[in-house]
C-alpha cells in the first residue's frame, strides 16, 4: 500500500487513507457494521495487488484500486473502480463501476462490469475483497462467450494477439500511472516540435 | 444404605411385567454443564434414540435370549448397555434430604417390585444380590424417580438401578474384611478422605463423589481417554444372526465411521476400610463400547497398577493409566475394533460392558459424538460470516448443508426474499451453496404470516414451471390440461378449451376473433339480451379490437408470448418479460448474432437503413458510395473505415465519402498535412492511373 501512495494515487484523500480510524458516527445499523468491520479486515489483511477504502466521508461510497496482473496486458496499469454499497449491504451486492478505460470485453465503455458475482451469483457471505479477487479474476481469464462488447470478444476469439496488443495499448495509454503519461507526452511534444522545426528548415 | 446416588431416577421395576433392563450406570459428570440439562428434564427427549431399552416385554425377552445365554449365572443383563448413553446428563447434586423421603415412600414400592423381578430367571442372580442386599440389611437403596408419578408412564427416561452400587457390594462382600486397630482405622480414614479431595479438586466435575454407604466412601469418575483429533471406530458386520457361531470371513464386512468424542470410561470404587493400608478399592470399570473381555483386561492392569506400588493410594495412578494408557494397551491408538460379539463372557465381574451389538454400538457412538460436538458448539464463540459479529454457539442456527449462520442475518435474509418475491433465491446464503432450506426452519425464522406468504408464493412459482397448467376461466383455479387442449376445472366443473377459453368445441376449431366479434357485434344489436349481458358482451368486444389492434404492429414473444412492438433499432430484440432473445422478422427464439449471419433475416431492416443514409448522408457522400459500388474493382479500402473509395482523377489524396478522413491512395495511410505528404519526398499527388 506505501508503494502505491507514492505512486500518486489521484482519488480523492488518497495519501492519508492508511493512517485514518474510523468514527463510527455515521450507522449503528448492520450494514454499516458490516462495511467497518470489512474495512478493519482489508486494513489488516490487505489482498495483494488491491486496495479499497472509503472515499470520503461516506462509509457507502469506496474507492479501489487494481493492478493489472503481470502476465496479462494489462500489466502494470492501475485501474480505479468505484464502489457502491446499498443501505441493505450485504443482502444486496454492492455496484462497482470501472473508473478507468479499459480494453475488455466484459467491461463496456462506461465501466460497467459484467460479473455474476455482481448480480445474480450474489451471495450475502461474499466480501469486497473476494469481489475484487474476482475482478482481478476476469482480467487473466474474460469471457468471451458473455460479453458486454462483442467486438472486442469477437477479436479476442479471432485474433488473440492483436487483442492482447489493443488492450496493452489502452492500459498505456488509460491506465498507466501518471507520472509516465505525462512525461510520455511532454517527450512526444518534445520530437514533434523538433521534428517540425526540422523539416520547415528544408 | 447407599445414599446419595444424586438424581438417579429408577424406573426398573417396572411391576407389570415390563422389564427394564436397566444396569448400565448413568454417568454424573460434565452435566451441570450442558444446556442439555433442561432435555433430561424432560423424559420425553430422551425416548427419541432408538436404543433405549425395549419396553414391552416380548423385545425384551428376545434381547435377552439372544444374548445372554451364557450368562444364567450372571446378573450382568446384557440388555444393559442401552440407557441412557447419550443421556448421561442428570442433576448431580439432589437434595438428600428429599431424597431420603422419597425414598422411603418408595422403598416399599422398591421392595415389592424386586420381590416381583425375583420371579424371572434371568434375574437369578440379581435375586441372589436382593437377598444379601436384604441381608445387609436394608432394602436395596433404589433412588426411584423424583418425579413420581412418571416411572410407569416414562420407562425410558433417564436412570436406571444402581447396578454398579450392587456390584461393588457384591465384590466387598467377597472380600473378608481386614481387622485394623483404631489408629490404622484412623489413619486410613484421613488418608482417604485426603485422596478423594484432590480428585476432586484435579478432575472438577467428572468426579461424583457418593454418599457413604455403611460407613465406606464411595465415588465413581467419568474419565475421557486422550485420544487424538479424530478416531476412527469400526466394527465387523456379520451376515449370520446367530450370535454363538463364528461366521466366515466370506460373510463379514466391516463398516467404520469416525467420531470426535468417545463415551467416557465410567471407573467406579468403593473404598474398604482397610485401604490403602491394605486392600485396594473394590472397583467396577463400565465402559459403553468395550466388550466385556477386555474390560476385564483393563481391570487386570488396575490390579497390577496396586500390586506395584501396595499401600500406596492408587486412584490416581490410576485415573491416570485409564486417561491416558487404557486405549493403547488395548492396541487401539489408530483405530478402534468393535466388538467381538456373542462370545461368551467368563471373566472378571468388574468389568461392566454396555456393548450389545454392532447396530446398536454404532448408532450410539455416532449418538454420542454428535451431541458432544453440539455442545461444543454451543458453548464456543463463532463469527457469524455474513454480520461479522461473533455470538456464541446457541445463537446460531445450523442448515442441513452443514452452514452456520447467526439467527438475525438469517432471519433478516429470508425476510427480504419473501417480501421481494424472489423466493428461488431463498437457499443456503453461503457462497456457492444453494442448499434448501427446510420449511419448518423456514417457519421459525419468518413468523406465520410471511411463511404463508412465502407458501402461495412457492405454489404459484411451481405451478408457472409445469407447463400443461392452465386458469379456469370462470374461477382462476388452476387446472390441468390434457392434450388435445381440454381441460376442466376442479372447483366449478367448467369444461373448456384452453386455446380460446371458450366452452369445450369437440370437433370444430376455436371461433377466430374476427367471427367471435361479427357474432358479438351481430348480437349487440339483438333486444333479446339483457343490460348486464349486453354490457359484458360490449366489453368482450372491446377487448378483441385492441388485442387484434395490438398484434397488428406487434410481434409476440416465442416463449412467452408478450406482444411487443418495435419503435426503432434493429431485428435481434429481447423479450422484456421472459429475457428471451428473439428476431423479429421472423420471430424465432435466437442467441447471439449468428441468426443474422445467414440467411433470410438481416439484422437492419432496409428501411431503417435508408432512414438512417438519409439521415446521414449529403449528395457527395451518396456520390461516393455510388461510385464505390460502381466501379468496386477500381477502388480500395479506406484505411480508417474500410469503406471502397474510388480516386477521382489524377489526384491521389482521398477524402474519404464515408468516414471523412484524408488519406493518400498510393501508400493507403491517413494524411495529417498534405503538405508535409506530398512532394518530392513523399508521394505524388498526381498520377495516372
Amino acid at each position: 500500500m506505501s508503494a502505491m501512495n507514492s505512486g500518486g494515487i489521484s482519488a480523492g484523500g488518497g495519501g492519508s487513507r492508511g493512517g485514518r480510524s474510523w468514527h463510527s458516527t455515521t450507522s449503528v445499523s448492520a450494514s454499516g457494521k458490516r462495511i467497518l468491520k470489512e474495512m478493519a479486515d482489508l486494513n489488516m489483511d490487505p489482498p495483494s495487488d488491491c486496495f479499497a477504502g472509503p472515499k470520503g466521508d461516506n462509509l457507502y461510497h469506496w474507492v479501489a484500486t487494481i493492478i493489472g496482473p503481470p502476465g496479462t496486458p494489462y500489466q502494470g496499469g492501475i485501474y480505479f473502480l468505484d464502489i457502491t454499497f446499498p443501505s441493505d449491504y450485504p443482502f444486496k451486492p454492492p455496484k462497482v463501476v470501472f473508473k478507468t478505460r479499459i480494453y475488455h470485453c466484459n467491461v463496456d465503455t462506461a465501466g460497467t462490469i459484467s460479473l455474476d458475482v455482481l448480480k445474480d451469483g450474489w451471495s450475502p457471505a461474499l466480501t469486497i475483497s473476494k469481489v475484487l479477487l474476482a475482478i482481478r479474476s476476469i482480467f487473466t481469464a474474460p469471457d468471451p462467450y458473455n460479453p458486454v462488447v462483442p467486438g472486442i470478444s469477437r477479436l479476442y476469439l479471432a485474433d488473440r494477439a492483436k487483442h492482447d496488443e489493443l488492450a496493452a495499448e489502452w492500459t498505456l495509454r488509460f491506465a498507466s500511472n501518471d507520472v509516465s503519461i505525462v512525461e510520455m507526452n511532454y517527450m512526444l511534444l518534445i520530437i514533434s516540435s523538433v521534428s517540425s522545426s526540422w523539416f520547415a528548415l528544408k | 444404605m447407599r445414599r446419595g446416588r444424586r438424581g438417579r431416577r429408577d424406573h426398573s421395576r417396572q411391576i407389570d411385567g415390563k422389564q427394564i433392563l436397566k444396569p448400565f450406570p448413568d454417568r454424573n459428570p460434565e452435566t451441570l454443564k450442558t444446556n442439555q440439562q433442561p432435555d433430561l428434564q424432560n423424559p420425553s427427549a430422551s425416548s427419541s434414540t432408538p436404543l433405549n431399552e425395549p419396553t414391552t416385554s416380548e423385545p425384551m425377552s428376545e434381547f435377552i435370549a439372544r444374548t445372554s445365554k451364557q450368562l444364567p449365572n450372571r446378573g450382568k443383563p446384557v440388555g444393559v448397555s442401552r440407557n441412557r448413553r447419550d443421556r448421561a446428563f442428570k442433576p448431580r447434586f439432589v437434595d438428600v434430604g428429599h431424597t431420603n423421603s422419597s425414598r422411603e415412600e418408595r422403598s416399599k414400592e422398591g421392595e415389592e417390585g424386586e420381590i416381583k423381578e425375583l420371579g424371572s430367571l434371568r434375574r437369578s442372580n440379581k435375586e441372589e444380590l436382593c437377598e444379601e442386599e436384604e441381608k445387609g440389611g436394608g432394602s436395596v437403596s433404589e433412588l426411584k424417580n423424583e418425579s413420581n408419578g412418571e416411572r410407569i408412564e416414562e420407562p425410558d427416561s433417564v436412570e436406571e438401578v444402581d447396578y454398579v452400587g450392587r456390584r461393588l457390594e457384591e465384590l466387598q462382600l467377597g472380600v473378608a474384611e481386614v481387622e485394623l486397630s483404631e489408629e490404622e482405622l484412623r489413619i486410613n480414614d484421613q488418608l482417604q478422605e485426603d485422596e478423594l479431595l484432590a480428585m476432586e479438586s484435579i478432575y472438577g466435575d467428572n468426579v461424583c463423589i457418593l454418599d457413604k454407604q455403611r460407613g465406606l466412601r464411595s465415588f465413581q469418575i467419568h474419565i475421557n481417554a486422550e485420544t487424538s483429533n479424530e478416531l476412527t471406530i469400526s466394527a465387523k458386520l456379520s451376515s449370520s444372526s446367530d450370535s454363538g457361531t463364528k461366521s466366515d470371513s466370506a460373510d463379514e464386512f466391516s463398516y467404520s465411521f469416525k467420531v470426535q468424542y468417545l463415551p467416557p470410561i465410567v471407573l467406579s470404587c468403593l473404598l474398604p476400610k482397610s485401604y490403602p493400608s491394605h486392600l485396594s478399592p473394590y472397583f467396577t470399570v463400565s465402559v459403553q463400547w468395550l466388550d466385556s473381555g477386555k474390560i476385564s483386561n483393563i481391570c487386570s492392569m488396575l490390579d497390577s497398577l496396586w500390586r506395584e506400588q501396595p499401600q500406596q493410594e492408587v486412584i490416581f495412578r490410576w485415573v491416570a493409566w485409564l486417561q491416558s494408557s487404557s486405549l493403547s494397551y488395548l492396541g487401539f491408538d489408530e483405530e478402534i475394533v468393535l466388538g467381538p460379539y456373542g462370545l461368551r463372557y467368563t471373566g472378571d465381574r468388574r468389568a461392566i460392558s454396555g456393548s450389545i451389538s454392532p447396530d446398536v454400538d454404532i448408532p450410539s457412538l455416532k449418538n454420542y459424538d454428535d451431541q458432544q460436538q453440539q455442545e461444543i458448539f454451543c458453548k464456543n464463540l463463532h463469527e457469524c460470516c455474513i454480520c461479522f459479529s461473533e455470538f456464541a454457539g446457541s445463537e446460531f442456527v445450523r442448515l442441513p448443508c452443514q452452514h452456520f449462520f447467526c439467527w438475525k442475518c438469517m432471519k433478516t435474509f429470508s425476510d427480504m426474499h419473501v417480501k421481494e418475491g424472489t423466493i428461488s433465491k431463498l437457499l443456503c446464503p453461503n457462497a456457492k451453496c444453494g442448499g434448501m432450506v427446510p420449511p419448518g426452519l423456514l417457519k421459525r425464522l419468518l413468523g406465520n404470516e410471511e411463511f404463508e406468504r412465502w407458501e402461495s408464493l412457492m405454489l404459484q412459482k411451481t405451478l408457472e414451471s409445469m407447463s400443461d397448467v392452465v386458469y379456469c376461466p370462470r374461477c382462476e383455479t388452476a387446472c390441468i390440461e390434457d392434450e388435445d387442449q381440454h381441460a376442466q376445472c376442479s372447483k366449478c366443473f367448467f369444461s373448456y378449451c384452453s386455446l380460446c377459453r371458450e366452452q369445450r368445441h369437440v370437433g370444430t376449431a376455436c371461433l377466430t376473433p374476427e367471427l367471435k366479434l361479427a357474432i358479438l357485434k351481430e348480437r349487440q344489436n339483438s333486444s333479446q339480451l339483457k343490460h348486464e349481458q349486453k354490457r359484458r358482451e360490449q366489453e368482450m368486444i372491446n377487448e378483441i379490437l385492441s388485442v387484434r389492434e395490438i398484434l397488428r404492429d406487434a410481434k409476440q414473444c416465442p416463449s412467452c408470448k408478450m406482444a411487443i412492438s418495435r419503435i426503432e433499432g434493429c431485428n435481434k430484440m429481447v423479450c422484456n418479460n421472459c429475457g428471451q432473445y428473439f428476431c423479429y422478422r421472423c420471430n424465432k427464439a435466437i442467441d447471439g448474432y449468428d441468426h443474422f449471419r445467414g440467411g433470410d433475416c438481416e439484422l437492419f431492416p432496409q428501411e431503417a437503413v435508408q432512414m438512417w443514409e438519409e439521415r446521414m448522408m449529403n449528395d457527395r457522400q451518396v456520390v461516393g458510395q455510388i461510385q464505390a459500388q460502381l466501379f468496386a474493382d477500381r477502388g480500395h479500402p479506406c484505411p480508417t473505415c474500410g469503406q471502397i473509395n474510388v480516386k477521382a482523377g489524377n489526384n491521389n489524396h482521398i477524402f474519404c465519402w464515408s468516414c471523412q478522413n484524408h488519406y493518400c491512395y498510393l501508400c493507403r495511410k491517413v494524411v495529417r498535412r498534405s503538405s508535409q505528404h506530398y512532394g518530392p519526398r513523399g508521394c505524388k499527388q498526381h498520377t495516372v492511373e
